[in-house]
């Protein structure tokens, strides 16, 4: 520890820190400008000056660490003065627009001539007149004149995604920052965040509240499963007008990508459903609630009468909170007597939980996303953070910055985080279990793995070993067209690093091997302990808000609460004890097999809550036919949605902004969702339209608030246990990872391809996601500034293939697999390897799960989401 | 050329380029700097090439070398004909015949291409004798006429390298930085920090990679010292920094050079090859096991990118800013390794205290700078261009020794030293030794060099404003004190020249200047103030002529002046004919008259006026 005087106050430090940063710790202020605790030190507005004894002159004390002895003043008269002429200075020529400033009231410039009592300039104001150019994204606009050139903006553009857009253009007096790469810009909105003034402002909501007459409230966001902390600006509890970030606030910190910033319209969107719809005679007309709830519940109840509850299914939202997909799975289970239900996550995300909760017993990521900063190698597996994941994206770069992490990435595209690569492997599409096979079997040759963790914390090592006996080096080459000499130099990274940490997403998952894969990941990281604390991770990207809650919730077809199996006796007879009603002891359907059942007419009634099948799962011909088969179908959503209209019943549910709950994102952190405006029209929180449900059907549900429905989620889950509102208050808390069992080898099975591709269809056609849009579309492709930016789908080529098509960038073109055809628009890309497309789509309106294989994993959870064969055509 | 595998193998071809040019009877060496370029010094070889090779020379082996700069820019283009030793001046192309027929054929002098001195009218054949060389010291520019830059046989031929092979199989990494600490060099680009110290930190940083630069990004108006160097010996900057590397540990090195320097980016590149090709650069350099390579990164001419870490940026192909140096750029520096950087003239002494010893070399000069130091002397004296000059010498002795005094006989009246941010030293403080410590001491620097000498036709808040203006468009816009306040300051001063100026005006800007250098981020800033500070330290009384009296005493503010005709005036009418503006009226052979309205001060009438006619007030 380090002793040192600032203004006369005795203080302790610790080496590492400057100045400014032990100043701050013991509240004493020093003003700022440009200085930011996220970003490197940029130095550039000299107003944190202060004096050091034994320095002639006055020394930044946002850059100077602190040393014993040290005796600082940060108040003299000379620092003062400087101070103020370099505010002066700011001052002649910053146009005094205030009163028509967005930044006005919280605006660090305002602040700081505040403070300093300025109220006359010894040089005439200045007008300059700086010609405007075109922004970044068009959702934010710059205001040139009103830049302080702090150059956080362009530190934070750097530093944070590393997206590299900004730059200070000309020199002197005349330099001014522009967005000089446009086209690396992800409009994450780091900059406007993190502009002191109000240079930067949000250029979406055409209505502006002063920073006054704005309710801020904090909540989860409801898109990607990062979990980010935002404020909902609303004004007169109506309207959601704004989205502002605290800096301290939840794993983001103050960041956010595009669609937390800029995707919020969707909830005041005019297409929302505002009163429950009732079809008679093949049309929607309105009614009441009283009206539909009764009728859902009577058809329901003779339903379950005619045929059992086994004949009703239900699909639960992985968007929706905890408590509701709580409430749904226990109306279905209890009320109805059915364990046919299934969400949205099983789909998406479904095969990396199964595979983890067999290897490791737990069914989430093994460490939390702050720690795969500390990694010294982080291996990407069919994942895009950058695209998918921003915030998890933005600290695996820390991980780059803090211990020089060696990045060895793995996809057949050239994505974002190649750039920050040491490595790139471009496998064959679907064969990431055969290199990471070889590589496991390379490593135990090399003896790359820890024996002991092996022998005393793991169990089937041998069983695991001898499956691996065909990957060998050729077989790797031959199948998945990885060398032997690259597979090598993975393995060589691989051993010289101490934390490994593996990054999985939907490219692993969301295939039909996408199970066996995520097991043979799983098996890697077991080699060497990684899914130990001391371990780098195992880190799943998860593509919904709520995945991780909706099955913890229950939402799975074998699971209760807190992954008890249904037809585990003692779980089930606990769960019956309190629920006060019988379960249905062996496990249900999965979302694809109640469909199948549909189609056999076996499931008579659906319920559909937050999803839109027609849009997930492939071969929409049969879903539809399908459809004839059923009795009664209910959905319940924000929007029309396709398979909505085939409903019987529509129930207006509300979005985030409009209730109160919890989500868990992708490292097990239950967060608060909060209410920011009252529901729009007559719709009603998810929770409460159940709750209702379910006392119509007799099996009373009299919560009064989500807070309640968490206690007894609380009371019934061990590890949900702390999760009272009370304890969430002051922010999420994190389920813990404990079980004392051993973690598990498991044996992997390798098979090829559905399908190769052929003459007629030469193509591997991948479909991806990316930045601008979110899962399906529903709420992203109504957001206008979403939809600004990035308005359609289309397919990426490679130039070589796209001469061979006759098809040229920005063409029309018909896309067309042996299922069926869709059209889109071309791009050329020479990101892609040869002979693979990339669909960048959110399903919504472009129906591409029409062209999916209909072939499911042998678990049959999981569709071929991720590759089928095809061709393009110009249209 | 051969590749060379030992130190041996070097010193045999030395002996060969050696004995080789013993053959040769006579050297005639044009000077090829881009000064005397510019007076058409390739012509002049051309020239030569021809002359020499039509008359065929039976019996005299004659050898042709274009040169690089030999400092006495203002003579150019410079011919020396060896073994006489003779010194032409102004030779243009169609003295060359001449030349060869007298002076190379038979051995006579021509006198009117000798250099005259201005002081004693004397005619001087030969260069030692010349004022301007005479008291020089020329050790690191010396061999500059020895040599044709381009190449490498010429360099060795005069022992270069030499040093390379002594420290590469004679001496420990640790023991060259010792050398180098003992020898007290200091750095050349300005700031004065001690080399070895500075090596001694890179080599001690924690990496496997490490880089070395060669800054060459010269940019103070008027100093071309390192363009001449790297012009005109590029290979003892190499040698210098391939020693330099093995002390460090250094791996790449990179030489920035503004692209406004073609011919130096030129023969970088071309002696670059060569070293590479003989071995002496890449892959187990003279078959030490030692590894390292150089290569050019080109500069857009920013100012600010002589800053070490701008100067970095730019490597890294970022706009050319100052960073934070909290953490120094020998610990981190280019792509976030550590990184040695030091000046083209720094290097380039590193083979001569390596051949010499530090002993020899901590001889010369003062107690705390050693060694020699370039200047580039220009302004109102009466010889200019690079002299090299032993620390410690001073101010008089360069300016009215090599200098020659003032031009046209008017009074010296003061030195702006250190480029831009120099400071304006009068010429009562002309005892003062030449060295870091005492020029900072007198509110100016050694900076890289340059030297202005300005005489009392010079109006110092003009001067002040020159340079505050220059540093105004130079500043990067990063920190706010230099963007936002040397453009008030230079607001201030225009008022000043103006005659806007009032009581407050100068407290004002005393202020200001203080809020500059003391808060911002890098050197720029830091001493852009120097030149306003120093010229209100010695010739407050000028600034208060202009607030006061409305008045620049030294007719130069043209706002503040007047033009007349005094009654000198024969009537010749030249002033009438010259003047742009129409602004001059009169009879032939009567005293003529300015219109003040229509008169626009260019002063084009005081040029011409043969009888001192034209009067400014």
């Amino acid at each position: 520890m380090i002793k040192l005087k600032i203004d006369g106050k005795e203080l302790t430090a610790r080496p590492d820190q400057t100045i400014l940063e032990v100043a701050r710790e013991n509240g004493i202020y020093i003003p700022t400008l440009c200085y930011h605790e996220r970003l490197s030190l940029i130095k550039s507005c000299r107003l944190c000056l202060v004096d050091v004894e034994g320095c002639d002159m006055p020394m930044a004390s946002c850059a100077t660490p602190v040393v014993d002895g040290m005796v600082v003043q940060t108040r003299t008269e000379r620092v003062e003065r400087m101070r103020l002429e370099a505010l002066k200075l700011l001052l002649v020529n910053h146009p005094l627009d205030c009163p028509v400033c967005d930044a006005g009231g919280e605006c660090q410039l305002q602040n700081r001539t505040f403070e300093f009592g300025i109220k006359e300039n010894q040089f005439p104001p200045e007008r300059v007149d700086r010609p405007s150019r075109e922004y970044g994204t068009p959702l934010i606009r710059q205001w040139t004149e009103r830049c302080v050139m702090c150059l956080r903006c362009v530190h934070a553009c750097i530093d944070i995604p590393g997206a590299d857009v900004l730059d200070v253009v000309d020199h002197g007096f005349s330099s001014h920052i522009e967005a000089v790469r446009k086209e690396n810009c992800i409009s994450c909105g780091e900059c406007l965040h993190i502009c002191p003034v109000g240079a930067l402002t949000e250029n979406l909501s055409p209505i502006k509240g002063r920073r006054w007459q704005l309710d801020r409230v904090q909540t989860t966001c409801t898109f990607c499963g990062c979990g980010c902390q935002l404020e909902l600006n609303s004004l007169a509890d109506r309207k959601v007008v704004k989205v502002t970030t605290k800096g301290e606030a939840g794993v983001n910190q103050g960041s956010l990508c595009v669609k937390g910033r800029f995707g919020y319209d969707f909830v005041n969107h005019p297409e929302r459903l505002q009163r429950p719809l009732v079809k008679r005679s093949g049309v929607f007309v309105e009614a009441s609630w009283e009206e539909a709830l009764a009728l859902v519940a009577t058809r329901l109840r003779e339903v379950k009468e005619k045929y059992g509850g086994q004949g009703i299914g239900g699909i639960s939202s992985s968007r929706a909170t905890n408590e509701e997909n709580y409430l749904f799975q226990k109306w279905m289970r209890a009320c109805i007597g059915t364990n046919h239900l299934d969400n949205g996550a099983g789909l998406a995300n479904g095969s990396s939980l199964y595979s983890m909760l067999a290897s490791t017993g737990w069914p989430a990521m093994t460490h939390s996303m702050d720690d795969v900063a500390q990694a010294d190698l982080i291996l990407i597996v069919g994942a895009d953070p950058y695209e998918d994941n921003l915030i998890f994206s933005n600290k695996m770069r820390q991980a780059i910055g803090r211990h020089d992490a060696k990045i060895i990435l793995v996809d057949p595209r050239k994505t974002q985080w190649e750039r920050w690569a040491d490595l790139w492997l471009r496998p064959l599409p679907g064969t990431d279990l055969v290199w990471i096979n070889g590589l496991i079997r390379l490593l135990i040759e090399k003896g790359g793995y820890s024996k002991e963790f092996v022998g005393s914390k793991t169990e089937g090592f041998e069983a695991m070993r001898l499956s691996l006996e065909r990957f060998s080096r050729e077989f790797v080459t031959k199948e998945s067209g990885i060398s032997s000499n690259d597979l090598e130099k993975v393995a060589g990274l691989y051993m010289a690093a101490k934390k490994r940490a593996i990054v999985f997403g939907s490219g692993v998952t969301q295939h039909l091997s996408g199970a066996e894969t995520v097991k043979g990941l799983c098996n890697l990281a077991l080699l060497t302990g990684e899914t130990e604390r001391e371990g780098g991770g195992l880190y799943p990207m998860l593509t919904q808000n709520n995945a991780q809650g909706a099955c913890d919730m229950g939402g799975l077809p074998e699971f209760l609460p807190g992954y008890e199996r249904v037809d585990d006796e003692k779980a089930r007879r606990r769960f019956e004890e309190i629920w006060e009603g019988s379960i249905p002891e062996r496990p249900g359907l999965s979302y694809t097999e109640i469909f199948e059942k549909i189609h056999e007419g076996k499931i008579k009634a659906l319920y559909v809550f937050g999803e839109d099948p027609f849009l997930t799962l492939p071969n929409l011909e049969r879903l539809r036919n399908g459809l004839h088969h059923l009795e009664f179908l209910v959905v319940q959503d924000l929007f029309m949605t396709h398979i909505g209209s085939y409903a019987d019943v529509i129930l207006p549910g509300v979005s985030f902004a409009e209730k109160e709950g919890t989500f868990t994102n992708m490292e097990r952190r239950v967060q608060r969702v909060r209410q920011a405006i009252s529901p729009v029209g007559e719709a009603r929180p998810d929770w409460k339209i159940i709750s209702d449900l379910s006392t119509a059907m007799g099996y009373p549900m009299k919560y009064q608030t989500p807070a309640e429905v968490m206690e007894e989620i609380a009371s019934l889950v061990p590890s949900y246990a702390m999760m009272t509102y009370a304890n969430l208050e002051k922010g999420g808390v994190q389920w813990p990872l404990e079980n004392g069992r051993k973690k598990r080898f498991l044996a992997v099975e390798y098979r090829g391809a559905a399908e190769q591709p052929d003459e007629r269809y030469p193509l591997w056609i991948i479909p991806r996601g990316f930045h601008y849009h979110y899962g399906i579309g529903t709420t992203t492709k109504r957001a206008k500034g979403l939809a600004k930016v990035f308005p359609d789908s289309c397919i990426e080529v490679h130039p070589e293939d796209a001469k061979r098509a006759g098809i040229g960038e920005g063409d029309k073109v018909k896309v067309i697999s042996p299922r069926g055809e869709v059209e889109t628009i071309c791009r050329i890309s020479e990101d892609l390897p040869r002979g693979v497309a990339y669909f960048a789509t959110t399903f919504f309106p472009v129906f591409v799960n029409n062209l999916l294989t209909s072939g499911q994993d042998r678990s049959g959870l999981q569709p071929e989401y991720k590759v089928f064969i095809g061709r393009v055509e110009r249209r | 050329m051969r590749k060379i595998k030992t130190a041996s193998d070097l010193e045999k071809w030395r002996q060969d380029i050696i004995k080789k040019q013993k053959r040769d009877e006579i050297v005639v060496s044009v000077c090829g700097g881009t000064g005397c370029h510019a007076y058409g010094c390739k012509k002049v070889r051309d020239q030569f090439a021809k002359a020499i090779k039509k008359n065929g020379f039976m019996d005299k082996k004659i050898r042709l070398r274009f040169t690089g700069c030999r400092g006495f820019c203002e003579r150019g283009p410079i011919v020396t004909i060896q073994p006489q030793g003779v010194f032409y001046q102004r030779v243009q192309e169609k003295d060359v015949d001449l030349i060869v027929s007298e002076t190379i054929n038979q051995g006579k002098i021509i006198d009117r291409l000798l250099y005259e001195d201005p002081n004693t009218k004397r005619k001087i054949d030969s260069e030692k004798e010349i004022p301007f060389y005479k008291a020089q010291h020329r050790l690191v520019l010396g061999k500059n006429g020895l040599i044709e830059p381009t190449k490498i046989e010429d360099y060795i031929g005069v022992g270069g390298y030499q040093s390379l092979t002594k420290a590469l199989f004679e001496m420990k990494p640790e023991e060259i930085i010792e050398e180098i600490k003992t020898s007290g060099l200091r750095g050349r680009g300005g700031a004065g920090f001690p080399t070895g110290k500075k090596w001694e930190d890179c080599r001690k940083a924690q990496g496997n990679m490490k880089y070395l630069i060669c800054n060459c990004d010269e940019g103070d108006p008027g100093a071309y010292m390192d363009r001449s160097l790297l012009e005109g010996n590029p290979h003892s900057v190499l040698e210098g920094m391939i020693i330099g590397a093995y002390a460090i540990g250094g791996s790449h090195g990179y030489i920035y050079v503004r692209h406004e320097y073609p011919l130096a980016c030129k023969n970088a590149e071309i002696a670059i090859k060569q070293a590479r090709r003989a071995g002496l650069l890449g892959k187990d350099i003279l078959g030490s096991g030692f590894d390292f390579d150089i290569e050019i990164a080109k500069g857009g001419g920013a100012f600010v990118c002589g800053e070490s870490t701008a100067l970095i940026s730019s490597i890294e192909g970022r706009v050319g800013e100052p960073r934070s140096k909290q953490i120094h750029t020998v610990t981190r520096g280019l792509w976030g390794k550590p990184t040695n950087l030091n000046n083209v003239e720094t290097w380039a002494n590193v083979p001569l205290i390596i051949e010499k010893g530090s002993k020899w070399f901590a001889s010369i000069g003062t107690e705390k700078s050693k060694g020699t130091k370039i200047f580039s002397l220009v302004g109102k004296v009466k010889n200019t261009g690079l002299v090299e000059v032993p620390m410690g010498i001073t101010l008089n002795e360069i300016i009215f020794g090599i200098g020659g005094g003032a031009k046209n006989g008017r009074q010296i009246k003061a030195v702006q030293t250190g480029g831009p941010s120099g400071g304006c030293i009068p010429a009562s403080l002309f005892d003062l030794p030449v060295d870091f410590d005492s020029l900072t001491q007198v509110g100016s620097m050694m900076g890289s060099g340059g030297m202005i000498v300005m005489d009392e036709g010079t109006c110092m808040v003009d001067v002040a404003k020159y340079f505050v203006h220059f540093l105004e468009e130079e500043s990067c816009g990063k920190c706010l004190p230099c963007r936002e306040g040397l453009k008030r300051m230079g607001q201030i001063l225009d008022g000043i020249t103006e005659g806007r100026g009032d009581e407050e005006t100068l407290m004002l800007l005393e202020d200001l200047s203080q809020v500059v250098g003391d808060t911002s981020l890098c050197g720029l800033g830091k001493t852009a103030p120097n030149p306003v500070l120093s010229a209100l330290r010695y010739f407050r009384p000028e600034f208060e002529a202009h607030i006061y009296q409305k008045k620049c005493p030294a007719g130069v503010c043209t706002s503040l002046i007047q033009y007349s005709i005094s009654e000198d005036c024969t009537g010749c009418g030249a002033c009438a004919k010259v003047c742009p503006m129409k602004a001059i009226e009169g009879e032939k052979k009567q005293i003529h008259r300015i219109l003040t309205e229509l008169c626009s001060k260019c002063g084009s009438c005081k040029d011409v006026c043969k009888s001192n006619a034209v009067i400014v007030q």
